[in-house]
């Protein structure tokens, strides 16, 4: 069943705080994978951070929030 | 003693007044929107009269034609909203291209505030013109308290401010002019140290200058009434600076002791200059010059001593002579324009300056097609996504900021993050918290007084005007002040939401057409600095004036435009880059590189206007087979520089231009044997010399470029990364 999450009595929408965790993950992987040099085996790295941060949003939106 | 109270403390104040009443006035009005009027003094608020005023006309005159074109919009497609769109993005788009070198506030003011009466006026076109001329009378209410504030509190006219930047800029000026002939001769690593941090202060120098110039125009009518000496002061200025560049970058042709020994003595050339600047900083204080600067006489090389040397030194001679002889020049017409503006002399006739051909921009246009696009995106989303937050607020906020992101694309998206939160926390607490405890106007007057004040004078700092700007403008949004106040979190929320939508927009199309990763560009602005260099160097410039030849004409001076401007751009990506992804590149090492593409195009600069001049002599036509074998092996390096701009080979370039080099000092000499070479006029031995001397600093420029890109290491500019 949707819920919502409640911060200092604000009700937002589960899958935007799903998101903000997304896009928040995505930053620290790719910053992770710059500092490794990994990045330089993608072809487009903004397609990628793009997909890691859907991957992300849908991973902590089924398994931690369960939107 | 430090003045009390502070620049900044006075500042702050005379914008926070102007602020509250501006509010004030258009509360008592009745006015709609009294926040319009806010914004216009948050903007037209500088340090002094005139630079205020100055940005106020332009303000001004950028809502006038934004009211006009948005209601032709409204009138040409009040029911079609693509058209309506892709009018509007289309009048966008212009106004950013048109956000160049000149009148930059008003074409970005005629832009985005041509998207807020848009989409203001297009869900309620019954009452476009009232929105029209409501935004118009608020920014004139805007600007007009700022002016009489500014006016009667504390005035500051940019008269002083002005004259001392020209004592500034005429100290750095002599200062480099000096340190550069003192290198003359020297080996160049000695001297490029000695020039290289003058030069940077110079060049900031003569920007401050060139910018006060216009705000005095404005306030101050002394240097009104002398407006086109001041001008033509202005542009001898630039044209000294660029004279002198010039020389420091003959400096490796000089450095040979043959070469060295023969160049005039310059202690007394030295002398001279130095006597010029003194009289000049003399005059800049009100003072008659102590002494008439003295002239210099026979400024032309011994030709005796000039036939001792070997041809390419002969050309690296007469070149530093010409050099020379501008640098005397210009100096001299800078202390006539002086003395005629400061009376100390008889008034010269005014210098016009020489405007640059009309050519198309291609980073312009790119930054305008960027700004569509974001415009378009918001549109769609505006369109199709149901409980868009704020609605066609976001389409606003991403005209404006838009343009400002399209036309600075080396400020990462990133930056804007920490400058908005403060920004948002800051006026929201005072909207949410504050706000519904006050009573009247008069409280409220205080608490934005309090509020302007304290943003105004805590990021008052030039690197801190994204949070001032930021800071002032949720101000004026967020509080949303009118005579029927309410208060809603929602109202908070929608525009804290329409940020992070509008960063992921501009993120997306700050990748389109190319990377925004400096080090990406910096290469692709070398491919197309290369390409159009390969150009200039295969096609000579047309001439005549048939209408045959002017699409010629418009393709010459279109990569002409892009040799000249293209260096300056990739300095302002080499600001911008980060080094620590770019193993075995030093930033020093990159800033070489770039000095080098600044000399290739000031060189390529040289050779333009000697093919313009068009004259050729004898010996030319004698070893145009010879000259022709050196171009055309220029012509292949730059060709696959223009394919990729690292990979260049030093020392086999290094070989093979100095074999060709030698074949043509032999054949030379050969055919100087055969005339009897003494007896050609000097006029026509220096006309030989110096296209000898240009081609073979073309050369040399080359041949330093390939030296520099062998230093750096490529792999990782070329590796992908995430940004």
């Amino acid at each position: 069943m949707p819920h919502e999450f409640s911060i200092g009595e604000v009700y937002m929408p589960s899958l935007l705080v799903a998101a903000a965790l997304g896009l928040l993950a995505a930053v620290i992987t790719s910053k992770l994978l710059n500092h490794y040099q990994l990045s330089k085996y993608f072809f487009y790295p903004p397609l990628v951070f793009m997909a890691l941060t859907v991957l992300y949003t849908v991973l902590i939106g089924t398994f931690v929030i369960k939107v | 003693m430090a003045e009390f109270p502070s620049r900044r403390t006075k500042k702050s104040i005379k914008t926070a007044l102007a602020l509250v009443i501006a509010y004030g006035l258009a509360l008592e009005f009745g006015w709609d929107k009294p926040q319009w009027a806010g914004i216009a003094v948050i903007f037209c608020s500088l340090a002094t009269i005139g630079q205020s005023f100055t940005k106020s006309v332009y303000r001004m005159c950028g809502t006038l034609l934004a009211a006009s074109m948005s209601l032709l919009l409204i009138a040409l497609f009040p029911q079609e909203r693509w058209l309506f769109m892709a009018g509007l993005s289309a009048f966008i788009g212009l106004c950013t291209y048109m956000m160049g070198p000149k009148q930059q506030y008003f074409w970005n003011v005629a832009g985005f505030v041509t998207a807020i009466i848009c989409m203001k006026a297009g869900a309620d076109p019954a009452n476009a013109f009232h929105i029209a001329v409501l935004r118009t009378q608020e920014t004139a209410l805007g600007i007009l308290v700022y002016s009489v504030i500014s006016l009667l509190l504390w005035p500051a006219s940019s008269g002083p401010a002005f004259i001392a930047s020209v004592g500034d800029q005429i100290s750095k000026q002599r200062e480099l002019v000096i340190g550069v002939l003192q290198s003359v001769g020297q080996p160049e690593p000695t001297a490029q140290a000695n020039y290289a941090p003058l030069q940077a202060q110079t060049v900031q120098a003569q920007a401050q200058l060139k910018q006060l110039l216009e705000a005095a125009q404005a306030d101050t009518t002394k240097v009104k009434e002398h407006s086109a000496a001041w001008q033509s002061y202005s542009s001898l200025v630039f044209q000294l600076t660029e004279a002198v560049e010039r020389l420091s970058h003959g400096f490796a042709e000089l450095e040979k002791p043959a070469v060295a020994a023969q160049l005039p003595d310059l202690s007394d050339f030295i002398s001279v200059i130095e006597q010029r600047f003194n009289a000049m900083e003399q005059m800049q204080q009100g003072n008659a010059p102590s002494a008439e600067p003295s002239q210099l006489t026979d400024w032309t090389p011994n030709p005796e001593r000039l036939n001792a040397l070997p041809h390419f030194q002969r050309a690296a001679i007469v070149i530093a002579y010409q050099r020379l002889a501008t640098i005397d020049r210009l100096s001299h017409a800078l202390l006539e324009q002086l003395a005629g503006i400061t009376q100390f002399g008889p008034k010269p006739a005014a210098i016009s300056p020489t405007k640059p051909p009309l050519t198309f921009d291609i980073d312009r246009g790119l930054s305008a097609a960027q700004v569509m696009l974001t415009l378009w995106i918001a549109w769609l989303a505006f369109i199709y996504i149901d409980a868009l937050p704020s609605g066609t607020v976001l389409i606003t906020v991403a005209g404006s900021v838009g343009m400002v992101c399209a036309t600075a694309p080396q400020l990462p998206i990133r930056k804007l993050i920490a400058p908005l939160i403060l920004s948002l926390t800051t006026t929201g607490l005072i909207y949410l918290w504050i706000m519904p405890r006050l009573s009247g106007f008069a409280e409220l007057g205080a608490l934005l007084f309090i509020a302007t004040f304290a943003f105004c004078y805590l990021f008052d700092a030039p690197q801190q005007m994204l949070n001032r700007v930021y800071c002032l403008s949720m101000l004026v949004s967020i509080t949303s002040v009118s005579n029927e106040q309410t208060y809603s979190f929602s109202l908070v929320a929608s525009i804290a939401l329409i940020f992070p939508i509008l960063f992921l927009i501009l993120l997306l199309t700050a990748n389109v057409p190319f990377s925004p990763r400096p080090e990406r560009a910096i290469l692709r602005l070398l491919r197309r600095f290369f390409k159009s260099y390969h150009i200039l160097v295969e096609t000579p410039p047309p001439t005549g004036n048939f209408i045959s030849t002017w699409l010629r004409r418009q393709v010459h001076n279109f990569h002409r435009n892009e040799v000249t401007a293209l260096p300056a751009k990739m300095n302002a990506w080499a600001q911008a880059l980060d080094t620590e992804y770019l193993t075995g590149t030093d930033k020093s090492q990159v800033m070489a590189t770039l000095n080098s593409v600044q000399v290739l195009s000031d060189r390529m600069n040289e050779l333009t206007e000697l093919r313009l001049a068009g004259q050729t002599t004898e010996q030319e036509t004698e070893i145009k087979a010879d000259f022709a074998e050196w171009r055309d092996y220029s012509q292949t390096i730059i060709h696959h520089l223009s394919k990729d701009p690292t990979a260049s080979d030093y020392q086999q370039v290094q070989d093979q231009l100095s074999a060709i080099q030698k074949n043509l000092e032999t054949r030379m000499t050969e055919i100087a044997k055969h005339r009897a070479e003494h007896t050609t006029e000097l006029k026509e031995v220096t006309t030989f010399y110096t296209r000898l001397g240009i081609y073979r600093g073309l050369s040399e420029a080359l041949l330093n470029y390939t030296k520099q890109t062998d230093a750096i290491n490529w792999t990782p500019w070329k590796e992908e990364r995430f940004y």
